[in-house]
């Protein structure tokens, strides 16, 4: 198939996730959109070298967080606050706003907060697990451990129930 | 409720962004051309300073002075000889899709370490240096009043060079400690 069939087909059918994903990575909406770009500018790039090596939606979901988090390293500052990993998520307070939590735009802002308070591979690994992406698959794209990936969903399913409770943290 | 986020992260509204391929081929062509222009404009900034140079050298007959002149027109050709070669090279075609987020990640991770660590910048201000203190040598000489500007500008360059090792290493420990952390993941 051609690079530019492979492109149509795959941004066609992953647009949706790619824009998800670029909300994940950047929270500014005009370098939001240049990154979008340069996702779809390298995964245009990218199928020159596809020779079914794995699946289509393994290659594109790579080509993206390679990307983006080429992005995130690039636009970094030294003194910016620190990224965290899954575990200290968990032991960070969450704020305290039931009206917000009962709003599901608000709820989706806070999602996406969460991510992006999150650590490159623990940053993809929960986008993948939103996106549907069995643990084996998430395995496959991120190179992590089987053990590790399953683990980290295991985490990220305790994460989500705890602090996206209907009616908020409290269960109000 | 689990669920109620993953179909919440799945039914949002999205802009529907898409690129045609022929968008793709004029956005290529469009980075391809800012490259060669970025390029384009070190190669002018250089010859600028050398013709600057050779104006000074023309110019002022103290030896000092000139002897700074030709030694810095020789470093900023040799800049752009440099920027040439060290011009980012395209990656292979199917890399970026052929790696797993982890290995690119640990790739991306230890270059930016190893190029903090060279001591290439260093190597590039002290060719540098020459050059500079004896062209401001030679304006000091000839302009007594302007010594403590030679003196200022003696320990501001003196500063620069002195935190560039240190600012570098600082931030290559960050880069090693992620690594340290990457390894945990494979």
């Amino acid at each position: 198939m051609s690079q530019d069939l492979l492109y149509q087909q795959s941004a066609a059918e992953l647009a949706p996730a790619l824009e998800r994903l670029a909300r994940s990575y950047e929270a500014d909406p005009e370098k939001r959109r240049d990154l979008l770009q340069e996702i779809h500018l390298a995964l245009w790039r990218s199928f020159a070298g596809f020779n079914a090596q794995c699946s289509v939606r393994t290659w594109v979901y790579r080509v993206a967080h390679n990307v983006a988090a080429s992005h995130v390293l690039k636009h970094r500052r030294m003194n910016a606050r620190p990224l965290v990993s899954l575990d200290d998520i968990e032991s960070l307070p969450e704020p305290r706003d039931a009206e917000a939590a009962a709003d599901r735009l608000k709820t989706l802002d806070r999602l996406y907060a969460l991510i992006r308070q999150l650590k490159p591979i623990e940053r993809e690994v929960i986008t993948l697990y939103l996106e549907g992406v069995d643990a084996a698959s998430i395995g496959e794209i991120t190179g992590i451990s089987p053990g590790n990936a399953a683990t980290k969903i295991h985490r990220i399913k305790k994460i989500l129930a705890s602090r996206f409770r209907e009616g908020g943290p409290d269960g109000r | 409720m689990a669920d109620d986020v993953l179909d919440l992260w799945r039914n949002q509204k999205t802009e529907g962004f898409q690129m045609t391929t022929v968008e793709i081929r004029k956005r290529v062509m469009e980075f391809e051309k800012t490259s060669r222009r970025n390029l384009f404009d070190v190669y002018l900034a250089c010859a600028c300073i050398v013709l600057v140079m050779a104006a000074f050298f023309a110019t002022f007959p103290n030896a000092l002075q000139r002897a700074g002149a030709v030694l810095i027109m020789v470093s900023f050709g040799w800049l752009a000889v440099q920027a040439r070669r060290t011009r980012t090279k395209k990656a292979p075609a199917g890399e970026l899709g052929n790696t797993a987020s982890l290995d690119f990640l640990r790739a991306e991770l230890s270059r930016r370490r190893d190029v903090l660590r060279s001591p290439r910048p260093l190597i590039n201000a002290l060719i540098f240096t020459p050059g500079y203190l004896l062209f401001f040598a030679g304006f000091a000489a000839s302009n007594p009043k302007h010594v403590p500007f030679f003196y200022f500008q003696l320990v501001t360059f003196a500063v620069v060079i002195l935190l560039i090792v240190p600012l570098n290493r600082r931030v290559a420990g960050r880069y090693e400690r992620e690594l340290a952390e990457l390894e945990k993941l494979g």
